[in-house]
């Protein structure tokens, strides 16, 4: 189910939080749990319900291999654990484009599955991945199917993340006052979800159809298209996943549940390095904290730290996508990093426009390689940038001059100029400006949904 | 303090339910499909934003005894050039950019509501590909044919219209007469479409695309050839008068075949219709599709040569049709 979605808003958001609280009301905790995890799945399965036994299989794995590892630190059964996720997460995801590489390699014809990747299955991995690392570790501290089946499937971070580590979730559904509903809380979660909404359905979804309708022409852009094309989507892509991230945010406050914020102004930042500590939190902590670190992080020689954020982003494409442009996609955004890193090191400061305006560029190369079909169209759009040649300002058929630059302008300033949503609801009231604030862009949202599209990061 | 909450909730929810619904009735109350055509704000309705749904609403009033099913080039048909071997309603359900499954759909719902006695299919070559072309455009919904288009998908499809795009069409408007009629593209549509362009424009416009259509899409299949099959039981079912023709598309296009090697699909298709019912064919070189001034495009015979099926059809030897434009193939 879609957060922009009627029956999302109207039907199941509204059902669940008054029956979630009615329960709790009530005294029966358990029970209220039960719903919500239910409610979950339902919402999980809206669409199909076929990867439903799937999702269901892997918490009943991973809780009884955590609760193993809880009991006895064994790395053999933490290894298992671990190749079972992967090779879940590697047979529905990579498939395809193993079948497909060693068809190439050794020129063979072996058919493709050509399966449906599971919604969530990226997500759902690497936080049960987490669960297991930090069992064996010791530092899980207590194991109740019920809570953790809450901490894999809670509605709001079940699809897209924020990615939520099980220290921060399980605690707090075991806090006797978040059982009850806290109007503030209510309240505010519903000004951050409208903030969310509108980023994602008002400015992320109609710069993502200019910037689809032209890479899907990638081979006929001119130079203005290009530009267009491409920092639409690295425009789309910040206000659709962090629109998402509101939304899940704001859902979670709304049964008192706190999320950890996923992007904080990624577009402010000068450098790679910066960015990434922005963009995607929490994706970024845990390939921090169980790939980097696990490598050694930085407390080794400098030249084998830059050897690991080079495997740590090489993971990080592999993860965004099952092909080659992703893997490169992971390992020049890797490079931007070192490079941001080593001028650090160097005590070299550039000047701030250059540096942002250096970071940017950055983004859209990269952007251009994580949405292009292949290296071919990732090539021509990346040298047509700079195609003088290729330079006209009549027979534009694949941007749209005024409205698109109109969103372009106004996505920019956004993203650059003004506060984000995260620090706006920190001043948050519910006074006439907050409530003005709220019906507008619920309103005009709402009128979006029936040509709603789904959120860029849903079939991760 | 915690009343000040509930109240901000309160008026957020009661204000955004009242401000959505008043867009709603507005979106009524324009009516930019001409659905409801219930007020008169003297705009140019415009049909292609909801082609599927209007002819479903347009359909249910009409309750026609003869229908016409097919794609854009059975869209250009006239009804009344029919109606002169029917007698009865004639109802044109050619659809831009449809497929077979739509075009089930919609003569399953004709069959079963209205007392139908004679079905024209006019088929394409590219519809029974495997692998469509998306039609991002199109507004098909199979649930209407069960609900009826019942309240929830009226306002489903007041929500969908793009109204700002539709209310600058409609301020720039300059077309004085309707662009359908009876399910069918008017005459005056076409001349709008003929108006100011030479042959050449129009044919490479079209000509160009179907190089594209043909070597990205056209592959054989069975699966739209299972709807056809489905489509032609259907109307033995029924006990209707049943006719079935390929439509004529300017030679030019043949070409586009030959040089793409794809001449094995088209003799292939031809064979396989054949299998399932007889049907005239019009689609191969002869001297109408020949004749560059016969064509709005290399795939759209002009309106005025569509009486030249029908004589055919209906075996009217009245009409002066030229003698190798059609051949009656029996079924296998």
């Amino acid at each position: 189910m879609l957060f922009n979605s009627y029956e999302f808003v109207f039907l199941f958001l509204p059902i669940t939080f008054f029956i979630y609280f009615y329960l709790n009301s009530k005294r029966l905790v358990t029970l209220s749990k039960i719903f919500l995890v239910v409610a979950s799945l339902v919402f999980y399965s809206w669409w199909n319900a076929i990867y439903l036994p799937l999702i269901l299989g892997s918490m009943v794995f991973n809780f009884l291999v955590g609760q193993k590892l809880g009991k006895k630190n064994s790395k053999f059964m933490l290894t298992f654990g671990i190749v079972g996720n992967v090779a879940l997460l590697g047979y529905f995801k990579y498939a395809d484009f193993f079948i497909e590489n060693f068809n190439w390699v050794l020129n063979k014809d072996v058919n493709l599955l050509h399966l449906a990747l599971p919604l969530a299955i990226s997500y759902f991995t690497f936080q049960q991945i987490a669960f297991l690392v930090d069992s064996y570790r010791g530092e899980t501290k207590e194991y109740n199917f019920l809570n953790y089946s809450l901490f894999i499937t809670f509605f709001p971070q079940l699809l897209m993340g924020p990615i939520m580590h099980h220290k921060e979730i399980i605690p707090q559904f075991q806090t006797h006052w978040k059982s009850f509903i806290k109007w503030e809380n209510v309240s505010l979660g519903l000004f951050i979800f409208a903030i969310g909404l509108a980023k994602k359905t008002l400015i992320g979804d109609p710069l993502t159809d200019y910037a689809q309708y032209a890479f899907d022409n990638a081979q006929k852009l001119s130079m203005i298209e290009a530009w267009y094309a491409s920092t639409s989507y690295v425009l789309s892509y910040y206000f659709d996943l962090s629109g998402y991230a509101d939304m899940a945010i704001g859902l979670g406050k709304m049964f008192n549940i706190d999320i950890p914020k996923n992007f904080n102004s990624p577009y402010k930042a000068r450098n790679f390095a910066d960015y990434w500590k922005r963009w995607h939190i929490t994706l970024s902590r845990f390939l921090g904290d169980y790939i980097y670190k696990s490598l050694g992080g930085n407390k080794t020689i400098v030249w084998v730290m830059y050897l690991n954020i080079m495997i740590t982003f090489f993971v990080s494409g592999f993860w965004h996508g099952a092909g080659w442009t992703f893997i490169v996609w992971g390992l020049l955004n890797g490079i931007f990093v070192v490079m941001a890193h080593m001028m650090k090191r160097a005590n070299l400061q550039m000047n701030y426009y250059v540096a942002w305006s250096l970071m940017f560029f950055g983004l859209i190369l990269t952007r251009i390689l994580f949405v292009s079909n292949d290296f071919g169209d990732a090539w021509y759009v990346t040298t047509t940038l700079f195609d003088i040649s290729n330079l006209r300002f009549s027979n534009l058929f694949y941007i749209d001059a005024y409205l698109q630059s109109f969103y372009i302008v106004l996505a920019l300033f956004l993203a650059l100029a003004c506060k984000n949503s995260m620090e706006i609801s920190e001043n948050f009231k519910p006074n006439f400006k907050y409530l003005f604030y709220t019906v507008i862009l619920l309103t005009a949202s709402l009128f979006t949904f029936s040509s709603s599209k789904e959120f860029l990061y849903f079939q991760f | 303090m915690k009343k000040q909450y509930k109240i901000y909730l309160l008026l957020s929810i009661i204000l955004t339910l009242f401000l959505f619904s008043l867009g709603i009735a507005i979106r009524y109350i324009i009516d930019p499909v001409g659905i409801n055509n219930k007020f008169n704000l003297g705009l140019y309705k415009d049909v292609a934003l909801a082609y599927r749904t209007q002819k479903f609403v347009e359909l249910n009033k009409i309750k026609p005894n003869t229908i016409m099913l097919g794609g854009s080039r059975v869209h250009y048909l006239n009804p009344k050039d029919l109606e002169k071997y029917t007698h009865d309603k004639v109802y044109n359900l050619g659809l831009s950019y449809s497929t077979l499954e739509e075009q089930y759909y919609f003569l399953k719902y004709s069959l079963e509501n209205f007392d139908i006695k004679n079905v024209i299919i006019g088929i394409n070559l590219y519809t029974f590909s495997e692998v469509l072309e998306d039609n991002s455009n199109s507004d098909f919904d199979k649930d209407i044919f069960t609900n009826k288009f019942n309240f929830y998908q009226q306002i489903k499809h007041y929500l969908e219209v793009p109204l700002f795009k539709y209310l600058k069409f409609a301020y720039n408007n300059t077309f004085t007469e309707p662009f359908y009629e009876d399910g069918a593209i008017t005459k005056y549509h076409q001349d709008i479409v003929l108006k100011g362009k030479s042959w050449e424009q129009r044919k490479n416009n079209s000509y160009n695309g179907y190089i594209e259509k043909y070597r990205d899409y056209l592959e054989w299949g069975e699966t739209n050839l299972e709807y056809f099959k489905k489509m032609i039981q259907l109307c033995k079912d029924y006990n209707v008068n049943l006719k079935v023709f390929t439509t004529a598309i300017h030679t030019s296009q043949l070409d586009i075949l030959k040089d793409l090697n794809k001449m094995d699909i088209y003799y292939k298709w031809k064979d396989e219709i054949a299998k399932i019912t007889p049907y005239w064919d019009f689609m191969y070189d002869n001297s109408v599709t020949r004749n560059d001034d016969n064509f709005i495009d290399t795939s759209h015979i002009k309106q005025e040569f569509g009486k030249l099926y029908f004589a055919k059809l209906f075996d009217d030897t009245s009409v002066d049709v030229p003698k190798d434009f059609g051949v009656y193939v029996n079924k296998r």
